[in-house]
C-alpha cells in the first residue's frame, strides 16, 4: 500500500467546514489525511443562512441527526421563498410540486385551460407549503407515501456560524486535523501550488489544496454574470426577531436600492441588505463563477468557485453539490497527470452547473417586475444568456421549461417564478384538453379539502419547535 | 379549444411508424377531434423484418390502453432480458447487456468498484460482472417472469422489453386506430403541394387523382422521405464515418431449441448478425458494410449459419447512418426511417418512434407550427439520436478486434469528443460520464465496458471503507442471492405457455 496522500482545506467560508467534515467522514483514513486550516471567520456566511432541503442529506451522511443539527445551528423550517415587490402580487416559491398533474400534464396547462389565463394568479393557492407558510403551521411530511402530504420538502434557516462550528466539530471526529491558523504566503511552481505559510509559522504541503477561502489564490478566468440584474453589494445584520411568528419562508423583498433577505432562526433574524451600487453595502461582490474550478492540485469551492446570490438557498445548496461531485470523482491517487480526466470532468459538470443556475437568476431578474408601494422600479436586467433567453421564450410561447441535460435543475421551481413574476404563457400543452371538467374539478376539490384538513390538525411552527428541538435561547418559546 | 388549432393530420405511410403515430394521436389527444387519415400503399413494402424492442414500449402500449398479453398473442412475441454480445471485445467472448443494474451500492458507492478492487486485489473471487446482476444470470438460465412489485424484493430489481414482429404489432395498431375513427386510405402518393406563401404542406395527391388536404403531414414514407426529403427538400447528415454499416440481409428460419428471453446480436467479419427469438420462428439478419463484403457473401454467410430451415429467400436492404437535418420542418414531422436510421443494434428503432411521437404530442403546436416550437423539438430528436449513435459507436472501438479489413477500419475511426471523454474517464477512474437525456444510462455502459474488456485502472477510493477481508465474502454473498432468486423464476417458455392461456 502506497503512502498516505494529503489533502490540505484552507478555510474562510462555510464551504471549509463542510468540506472537512464531509471529506473527513467519507475519505478513507488509509489513502488520505485531511486537514482543515480554521481561520476563525468565516467570510459571506450570512449568505447561507438558508438552505435548500439537500442539507438534510447532507447531515444524514455526515451522521449527524436532526435534532442534533437543528439545536446547534440554531435552525428553523423553511418551506421556501417568499418574493414581495417582484411582480404583480407577492409569491411563494416552495419545495412541492403545485397542483395536480393530471394525466401527466402540468397543473398549470390544466388550470389554464379549465379556467382562463386569469385563473393563473391563483396558481400558488394549490400547493401545501404554501397554505402551510401562509398559516405558520409546520409538520414535516407524511413517511406513509399519500400524495400530496408526502410531495413536498423543506430546509432549513440557520445560523451559519453555529453550522459551521458543529461541522468542525463533526470533522474533528472523523480524525481531520484542525489548525487553527491562516494562510499568509503561497509558494508555486507554475500553475501548482507547493507549499502553504501559515501565520503561526509553519510550512505545509499538500497533494491536493481545497481552496475554501472565500476567494481564488491565484489570477483565474471569472465569468461574471452581473449584468444579468444582480446586485453589486450588500450588509448583513443580525436582530433579535421582527415577529411574533416564526416564518416558515425567506423574505426577499424590493428596494429602491435592491432588495433585502431576512432569514429567521430560532434565535433572532438574519437580514442582508443588497444594494445595486457597489459603493453603498458594506461588502463589495460580483456575481459569477470561475471557469476552471479545479486546476493542477487546487480545487476551489464556495465563493472561491462562484458567487451565487441565496435564491432557493443557492449559495449553500451549490456548496453542497461540488462536495458531492468531488466524492463522485474523487480519484484512487490524487496528481496529475493521473487524475486530469477526474478534473475533467468535474469542471465540465461545475460549468453546466454554474451555467444553469446563472439562468434561473437571469430569468429572475429578467421577468421580474419590481415595485415598492405599487410604484415601479427600472429593471436593471441588461442582457440575458442565450441559453436563458430561449427558456423564457419557450414559457412565454407555451408555458413549458426545456430541461435538456440540467441535472438537479430546480425543476419545480421555474413554473411559479414565472407565473410569480406575472408572465402569462400565450398557449398551454393541448393534452390538457383530454382532461374534462367534472375531472378537473372533482381533483382540485378534493387538493382543496385534503390541503385544509391537513393544515387544521398542524401545530405552529413555533409550537412544533418548543415540544421537539428548541435550541438553548429559542426566542419564540413565549 | 384554442384558434388556430390544428384540425387534420395526414399521415403518409403505414408500418410501426405510420401505425404508432396514429394510435397515439387518436388516443393521447382525443379531446382535439383530430381528423386522421393514413395513406398506405400495399404496393411498397414496410421494413418488417421482425424486431427486438427496449422497455419504453411498455409504457406506450399502457398509455394507450392495450393489454400485455394480448398485444404478445397477436404479436408472436417473447419477452426480453436483454442482448447477449458475441464475439464484440475478442472472438470467443459472450457478454450480455440487461436491463438492470449490477450489484448494489456499498457504502454508497456502486458496486463495480469493488469489482475492479477484487480484480486489483488479485483475490480468488469471481470477477466477471455478470453474476451481479439479476437478468442476466435469469437470462443465460432461460428464466423469466414479470418484476417482482415490492421495490425491496430484488426480484423488481430489472426491466424486460419484447421481441415482436413488428408488421403484426403495425397490423394490430390498424384495428386499434381505424376503431377510433383514423380513416386507412390505400394508395400511393403522387405528388405533394406546397402553400406559396410560406412552404407548407397543402395537400398530397395520390395515384388514382384524389387529393388529400391537411393541416399537419407526419411523413412515415420510410427512407425515401416522401415529404421531408423530396418536397421540403431537407437534407441528410450522414453518419457513415462513425458507423459504416449500410447493408442488411434478413430472414426467417424455424425455432430450434427453446424460446431464450434474449436477443443475440453476434460480430462478424464484417459486421454483425441479429438472432431475434420469436414465438413462432426465429429471426435473423447480417447488418455489415459493402465496402468489406459483397451482398451474395453476406447472404451466404446469413444462411449457412441458421440454426434451422427457412423455406423464404433472404431480403436485402440498404441503408446510410443519419439522422435528418431537420425531423420538423414547417408543418410536416419526419418520423421512423424518414427521421434516420441507427442500426438496429441496441434496438432502438421502436424507441426513437416512440420518442418522436411522445415528444410531438406533448409540444402539439398550433396550425403555423410556430418555430419556437420546431426548433426545441428537433434538439431535443438531435440529442436522442446522437447519444444512441454514441452508445453503439462505443461497441465497434471498445474491442481489440483486428482481424478483418473491417474491424481495422473501425479501430480507425475518429470519435466524437463527447465519447472520447467518457471513454477516457471510465478508463482512468472507473466513473461514467452520465448525460441526461438519451436512452442508455450508466448501467447500460458499464455492460458494454465490462464486457467487450474495458476494466477501468482506478476504482473509487472508498471501497477502501470495506475492509479488505470482508470483500469477498460481500460479492460471495451478492451472487448467491441472485442465485437464490433466479432459481425460483419459471422458465421462460413455460411462461409465455401459460399466459398465453390467459393464466
Amino acid at each position: 500500500m502506497s503512502a498516505r496522500q494529503t489533502l490540505i482545506i484552507l478555510g474562510g467560508d462555510i464551504a471549509g467546514s463542510m468540506a472537512a467534515a464531509y471529506l473527513g467522514r467519507h475519505l478513507p483514513a488509509s489513502r488520505f489525511e485531511v486537514i482543515l486550516v480554521d481561520p476563525s471567520i468565516l467570510e459571506h456566511s450570512s449568505w447561507c443562512a438558508a438552505s435548500h432541503p439537500n442539507l438534510k442529506a447532507f447531515n444524514r451522511a455526515l451522521g449527524i441527526n436532526e435534532v442534533d443539527f437543528i439545536t446547534s445551528a440554531n435552525a428553523s423550517f423553511r418551506l421556501g421563498d417568499y418574493y414581495d415587490g417582484w411582480g404583480p402580487a407577492p409569491y411563494h416559491n416552495v419545495f412541492s410540486d403545485y397542483g395536480i398533474a393530471i394525466g401527466g400534464t402540468a397543473f398549470h396547462d390544466h388550470l389554464r385551460h379549465q379556467a382562463g389565463e386569469d385563473a393563473l394568479a391563483q396558481y400558488e393557492h394549490y400547493a401545501l407549503p404554501v397554505r402551510m407558510a401562509q398559516a405558520g403551521v409546520f409538520t414535516p411530511p407524511s413517511t406513509q407515501n399519500h400524495p400530496i402530504i408526502s410531495d413536498y420538502d423543506y430546509g432549513y434557516h440557520l445560523d451559519p456560524t453555529a453550522y459551521a462550528g458543529r461541522l468542525t466539530q463533526a470533522a474533528i471526529s472523523f480524525d481531520v486535523k484542525h489548525i487553527q491558523s491562516t494562510p499568509k504566503a503561497y509558494t508555486w511552481s507554475e500553475n501548482k501550488l507547493d507549499t502553504v505559510m501559515l501565520s503561526n509559522g509553519t510550512e505545509l504541503c499538500a497533494d491536493l489544496y481545497i481552496n475554501a477561502s472565500g476567494h481564488p489564490l491565484a489570477e483565474t478566468a471569472f465569468n461574471a454574470w452581473t449584468e444579468i440584474g444582480c446586485a453589486q453589494s450588500y450588509t448583513a445584520y443580525a436582530h433579535e426577531p421582527q415577529s411574533k411568528r416564526l416564518g416558515l419562508s425567506s423574505h426577499f423583498k424590493t428596494t429602491q436600492t435592491g432588495w433585502t433577505l431576512s432569514c429567521p432562526n430560532q434565535l433572532g433574524d438574519i437580514e442582508l441588505a443588497f444594494f445595486d451600487n457597489p459603493e453603498t453595502g458594506e461588502h463589495r461582490y460580483e456575481a459569477g463563477y470561475t471557469q476552471q474550478v479545479w486546476q493542477a492540485n487546487v480545487l476551489n469551492i464556495g465563493f472561491s468557485s462562484a458567487i451565487i446570490e441565496p435564491f432557493l438557498g443557492l449559495t449553500l445548496r451549490t456548496i453542497q453539490h461540488d462536495l458531492e461531485r468531488l466524492l463522485a470523482l474523487f480519484p484512487a491517487r490524487l496528481g496529475l497527470p493521473d487524475t486530469l480526466n477526474e478534473q475533467v470532468e468535474y469542471n465540465r459538470l461545475s460549468n453546466a452547473q454554474h451555467e444553469y443556475l446563472r439562468d434561473y437568476i437571469a430569468i429572475h431578474y429578467a421577468s421580474s417586475t419590481k415595485s415598492i408601494d405599487g410604484n415601479l422600479l427600472p429593471n436593471l436586467s441588461a442582457s440575458l444568456p442565450p441559453s436563458a433567453r430561449a427558456k423564457l421564450d419557450m414559457f412565454k410561447a407555451r408555458g413549458r421549461i426545456n430541461m435538456l441535460d440540467e441535472r438537479d435543475s430546480l425543476r419545480g421551481n421555474w413554473v411559479p417564478m414565472l407565473l410569480g413574476h406575472g408572465i402569462r404563457p400565450e398557449r398551454y400543452n393541448l393534452m390538457a384538453e383530454d382532461v374534462d371538467v367534472k375531472e378537473f374539478k372533482e381533483a382540485t376539490l378534493s387538493l382543496e379539502s385534503l390541503i385544509i384538513h391537513t393544515i387544521e390538525h398542524m401545530p405552529r411552527h413555533e409550537d412544533f419547535i418548543k415540544r421537539r428541538c428548541a435550541a438553548k435561547g429559542f426566542n419564540y418559546g413565549g | 379549444m384554442q384558434t388556430n388549432a390544428i384540425t387534420s393530420v395526414v399521415i403518409i405511410g403505414g408500418g410501426t411508424a405510420g401505425w404508432m403515430s396514429a394510435a397515439a394521436l387518436c388516443t393521447v389527444l382525443k379531446a382535439q377531434n383530430l381528423d386522421i387519415t393514413l395513406i398506405e400503399s400495399e404496393a411498397i413494402g414496410t421494413v418488417g423484418v421482425g424486431e427486438a424492442t427496449l422497455p419504453h414500449i411498455r409504457f406506450f402500449n399502457e398509455k394507450l390502453g392495450i393489454d400485455e398479453a394480448e398485444i404478445m398473442r397477436r404479436t408472436q412475441a417473447t419477452f426480453k432480458l436483454g442482448i447477449e454480445f458475441k464475439d464484440w471485445g475478442k472472438i470467443g467472448d459472450s457478454y450480455i447487456h440487461p436491463f438492470g443494474n449490477f450489484g448494489r451500492d456499498i457504502n454508497r458507492v456502486p458496486f463495480h468498484h469493488y469489482i475492479s478492487r477484487a480484480a486489483q486485489m488479485g483475490a480468488d473471487m469471481d470477477t466477471h460482472i455478470d453474476a451481479y446482476s439479476l437478468p442476466i444470470m435469469a437470462a443465460r438460465a432461460g428464466k423469466f417472469e414479470r418484476p417482482h412489485k415490492d421495490p425491496k424484493n430484488i426480484l423488481s430489481t430489472f426491466g424486460y422489453a419484447y421481441q415482436f414482429d413488428a408488421s403484426l404489432y403495425a397490423k394490430y395498431l390498424i384495428g386499434f386506430a381505424e376503431k377510433r375513427g383514423v380513416t386507412r386510405i390505400e394508395g400511393r402518393v403522387n405528388d405533394v403541394s406546397l402553400r406559396p406563401e410560406d412552404g407548407f404542406i397543402n395537400a398530397v395527391t395520390l395515384d388514382n387523382g384524389k387529393v388529400i388536404n391537411g393541416d399537419l403531414f407526419i411523413d412515415c414514407s420510410g427512407f425515401r422521405g416522401l415529404l421531408i426529403a423530396q418536397a421540403l427538400k431537407i437534407g441528410y447528415k450522414d453518419w457513415t464515418h462513425y458507423l459504416p454499416c449500410n447493408r442488411a440481409v434478413t430472414v426467417a428460419c424455424d425455432h430450434k431449441g427453446l424460446r431464450v428471453p434474449f436477443t443475440t446480436a453476434t460480430a462478424k467479419t464484417a459486421g454483425w448478425q441479429w438472432r431475434i427469438p420469436l414465438q413462432h420462428r426465429t429471426g435473423n439478419g447480417y447488418v455489415y458494410c459493402s465496402d468489406f463484403i459483397s451482398d451474395d457473401e453476406a447472404a451466404g454467410s446469413l444462411m449457412s449459419g441458421l440454426e434451422a430451415k427457412t423455406n423464404t429467400e433472404p431480403k436485402h436492404l440498404r441503408f446510410t447512418t443519419g439522422q435528418r437535418a431537420k425531423t420538423w420542418h414547417k408543418n410536416c414531422v419526419a418520423i421512423g426511417l424518414s427521421g434516420g436510421f441507427l442500426e438496429p443494434l441496441e434496438s432502438t428503432g421502436i424507441f426513437l418512434i416512440q420518442e418522436a411521437i411522445t415528444t410531438f404530442l406533448d409540444m402539439f403546436p398550433s396550425k403555423n407550427c410556430p418555430k419556437i416550437d420546431r426548433d426545441s423539438y428537433n434538439r431535443i430528436m438531435d440529442l436522442s439520436f446522437e447519444r444512441v449513435r454514441d452508445f453503439l459507436l462505443l461497441h465497434y472501438v471498445a474491442t481489440s478486434r483486428d482481424d478483418s479489413p473491417f474491424w481495422k477500419h473501425c479501430a480507425s475511426i475518429k470519435l466524437p469528443d463527447s465519447l472520447r471523454h467518457k471513454m477516457d474517464l471510465f478508463r482512468a477512474s472507473g466513473r461514467v460520464a452520465s448525460y441526461e437525456v438519451g436512452a442508455f444510462k450508466d448501467p447500460s455502459w458499464l455492460a458494454v465496458y465490462y464486457g467487450q474488456g474495458i476494466i477501468p485502472r482506478g476504482y473509487d477510493p472508498m471501497t477502501d471503507l470495506m475492509p479488505d477481508a470482508l470483500l469477498p465474502k460481500q460479492l460471495e454473498d451478492f451472487k448467491q442471492t441472485i442465485a437464490r432468486a433466479v432459481s425460483t423464476m419459471p422458465d421462460h417458455q413455460d411462461y409465455l405457455t401459460q399466459m398465453g392461456r390467459g393464466a
